[in-house]
């Protein structure tokens, strides 16, 4: 009887206690934070055409979709873009990505993603998604191997008038130019 | 012996004894000081401060090692992924569910048997879910089984994935699916990418061989081949001082296939697997599984918003016991065999709505039964049945963060019996990382062949109202805390009395997921369930608290792997009555990634201190309980060639 609950006492107390030892050996992040980290550095390297920092003084960087970033993006919340300040925008309706920066999709619905689609055409928006099926953007995020790699679709990039920097470019897995 | 009939509300007297302070102590504290920690590791963290190039080149913890759950599922889903298999050294399928927050597994050294949500008598359980492979439904077609054990279609090795769905489904996946879904995602061939080889030893006088072979080629498609074979001697068994011992129990072996193929749309899934084990008391006895399938699955875009999926499928299963040299006549021997058409539409042409309707045609063209023993009358019974369903649901998005889910089927067999199963679920999303989801629905279960062969059952169509509410909060990245409370209340039990049996239950269940930068992870949950009959008993073999703790962590990066286990199970009732003492076993594994490269070495140790504990059985007799293995070990060593 004293065995059977000693035991698993002694091992869960044990257990607790090498939880402090682990955690800060980081190396490895989750997911949704360093997704967090690269908008954040898609959105350094990037340069907008004049008419598009017009809206105001802050950069918005808008999600769209299914959330499963968390709070993750909503730290980026204040950071500063080239002398802009980062706004976390999370749209409701397609009809307000106009006035992003910067978007990450996540939308399963094909009718929605086809509107918000038709509402961003050539805007000089940065889309970014996943790669899955579906979902096209022009900046495509790819888990490989336990890293997050990323292809850039240099020709709707071009066409929204969108300047990406030569090492962005460099550290993509894939450029796909027409 | 086979399944045997119901005998779930057999009226018991005792209630459950609290033998569970100090584990419940131990979960809370580590529940405490685990959330605490999520809260300072994740503002420890701001990668944004790094240089790109150095983020490309770190590690990522996908969200699907936290587990993701099924989409839709307005349930509390428990997931079990290859990693979690590894770490813990898991080897059947029944290990895994074991570790399942909830669920509970009592054997005879023949078969296991699946208890959970207050539902427990040995054999009932596992009759009342649906196991899917790869969205194949896996039970017989004459005893209505799901099996667990060596019994089961596929190596452990071969799954991605298991989830567990509690709750009625029958809305989504027809009658079986009465109390719950547990879903199996194999592997596909480029998760081999080469051939492997597999050798395993353990306690028992036990060895298992296995060679996979997987591949992906340019044009995308992928081809998966596994083969393997498995034996045990058993164990010698002293029962008690009247029956004296019993040797060779649970001898057993099996052989094994399995081919999954795809290509574009298509994708082809085939197992086999045999299993002879002895039965336990009845020297030269055998009784033998046998269970295969192919299914063919086609999936298309009929357009950007209308989507189709066809799925084909054929199986049989074979049961044959004989009763060695004593009983030379004596024999059970029951066959089956079915086949099925099932098609669906998914559209998203309106918005804010997912809407599907699907139509299935199941034709269980043979089930039949025959058995003979000395003194009893023979037994001899052929019947057969068609079952045709028709199915919907809509996922509606009301808002942003509220969407509602209704499900509805119709199932129709035989053209005389029929039963409709509705269900309706809301899902609110006050914030990121927080999801309520409440959730109604009735789920059916029609009787099995097995039932209606029983002459004195009175077999009816069993209904469950099922209730339940789940929050789910993410504490971090990383972490994250589900919680769920439930009543379900089953009514129109098949009895052998007049009177329908009817069982209610409520219960509460927690959980905690936690997974570390630096590849530690843990699983705490606990459940709590309450569960009485008719005449205000608890029924057999129900626990009122089940908790579990799972911890694995690296020793030497990846090289090397520690996996811990804790099962705690509360004291519960016989078939009598009487009460069975709660039981806490530890599980250790150690697992060796490339050490040496392209080699793995997994061994476990399994009730590692070597606590002595006995599962309920079915019915009483002189063996209420068979007593569980004490201290076991098992070694595998495996080989890649690439």
């Amino acid at each position: 009887m004293m065995r059977r609950t000693l035991i698993p006492l002694l091992l869960s107390l044990l257990m607790v206690g090498s939880f402090g030892q682990r955690a800060h050996a980081a190396e490895a992040v989750p997911e949704y934070t360093m997704k967090a980290a690269y908008l954040y550095n898609f959105a350094l390297l990037t340069t907008w055409p004049e008419s598009a920092s017009a809206s105001g003084p802050d950069f918005n960087l808008c999600f769209y979709g299914q959330d499963e970033f968390g709070p993750a993006l909503d730290k980026l919340n204040g950071k500063d873009v080239n002398g802009h300040k980062i706004r976390v925008l999370r749209l409701d309706r397609p009809e307000e990505a106009r006035q992003c920066q910067l978007i990450f999709i996540n939308e399963p619905n094909t009718s929605r993603l086809n509107r918000l689609t038709n509402v961003l055409s050539q805007a000089p928006v940065l889309t970014v998604a996943d790669d899955k099926p579906g979902q096209s953007a022009m900046i495509s995020l790819t888990p490989q191997n336990q890293r997050l790699t990323f292809t850039i679709n240099a020709s709707a990039t071009k066409s929204a008038r969108l300047q990406l920097s030569s090492k962005l470019m460099r550290l993509a897995a894939l450029v796909v130019t027409p | 012996m086979h399944s045997l009939p119901l005998h779930s509300l057999k009226p018991t007297v005792r209630s459950c004894q609290k033998n569970f302070r100090l584990l419940a102590v131990a979960v809370a504290c580590g529940l405490y000081m685990a959330a605490a920690q999520a809260q300072d590791n994740a503002e420890a963290l701001d990668v944004t401060q790094r240089p790109f190039e150095e983020l490309l080149n770190t590690e990522i913890i996908t969200a699907a090692q936290l587990a993701h759950q099924i989409s839709g599922a307005a349930s509390a889903v428990s997931i079990v992924t290859a990693q979690d298999i590894r770490a813990y050294g898991y080897r059947t399928l029944d290990d895994i569910l074991s570790s399942m927050r909830g669920l509970h597994m009592a054997h005879d050294y023949s078969y296991g048997y699946l208890g959970g949500r207050g539902y427990s008598n040995p054999g009932d359980y596992a009759g009342r879910i649906t196991l899917l492979v790869d969205g194949y439904s896996a039970a017989d077609n004459f005893f209505g089984q799901s099996y667990f054990g060596q019994d089961a279609f596929l190596d452990v090795e071969l799954i991605e994935r298991v989830e567990y769905i509690p709750g009625g489904g029958s809305s989504d996946y027809g009658g079986g699916a009465f109390l719950g879904v547990i879903n199996i995602v194999t592997k596909k061939g480029s998760d081999f990418n080469g051939t492997q080889v597999a050798q395993d030893f353990a306690s028992h006088n036990t060895q298992k061989r296995r060679v996979t072979w997987g591949q992906k080629y340019d044009n995308g498609a992928e081809l998966l081949l596994s083969a393997s074979s498995y034996n045990s001697a058993g164990r010698d068994f002293v029962m008690d001082p009247t029956n004296g011992t019993m040797s060779k129990v649970g001898e057993e072996s099996n052989q094994r296939l399995f081919i999954k193929g795809s290509y574009q749309g298509w994708t082809l899934t085939s197992a086999m697997v045999q299993r002879p084990v002895s039965i336990p008391g009845a020297p030269g006895a055998v009784s033998t599984d046998t269970s295969g399938f192919t299914s063919l699955k086609y999936d298309t875009e009929l357009s950007s918003q209308l989507k189709l999926s066809a799925h084909a499928y054929v199986g049989q299963y074979r049961y044959d016991a004989t009763y060695g040299s004593d009983y030379p006549n004596d024999f059970q021997y029951a066959t089956g065999r079915w086949r099925g058409l099932d098609t669906k539409l998914v559209s998203t042409v309106l918005d804010q709505h997912t809407l599907m309707a699907g139509v299935e045609f199941r034709d269980d063209y043979r089930q039949s039964y025959s058995e003979n023993f000395v003194d009893w009358a023979a037994i001899t019974i052929d019947t057969n049945h068609k079952t045709w369903s028709l199915y919907a649901y809509d996922d509606i998005a009301l808002s942003s963060t509220l969407k509602l889910n209704l499900g509805l089927r119709h199932d129709r067999r035989n053209n005389d019996t029929s039963s409709t199963s509705p269900r309706a679920a809301l899902t609110y999303t006050p914030q990121a990382g927080s999801t309520f989801k409440l959730s109604s629905g009735i789920a059916h279960m029609q009787p099995t062949a097995e039932h209606e062969s029983w002459p004195d059952l009175q077999y009816r169509i069993e209904q469950v109202h099922t209730n339940e509410l789940v929050w789910e909060q993410r504490l971090d990245q990383s972490t994250r805390l589900t919680s769920s409370v439930y009543r379900y209340d089953i009514d129109q039990i098949m009895s052998y009395g007049p009177d329908a049996g009817k069982l209610f239950t409520k219960g509460a269940e927690f959980e905690l997921e936690r997974r570390w930068s630096g590849g530690s992870q843990l699983r705490l949950s606990y459940a709590w369930q309450l569960a009485r009959d008719q005449d205000d008993q608890v029924p057999m073999n129900s626990p009122r608290h089940n908790a579990k703790l799972n911890f694995s962590t690296p020793l030497l990066g990846e090289y090397l792997r520690l996996g811990m286990e804790l099962q705690y199970l509360g004291s519960r009732l016989d078939y009598d009555g009487l009460e069975v003492p709660s039981t806490t076993v530890t599980n250790l594994a150690l697992t060796s990634k490339n050490w040496w490269p392209n080699w793995q070495i997994s061994l476990s140790l399994r009730n590692a201190f070597d606590s002595s504990y006995a599962d309920v059985q079915s019915w009483g007799g002189g063996t209420p309980t068979f007593a569980r293995d004490g201290r076991n070990l098992w070694l595998q060593i495996s080989r890649d060639f690439k």
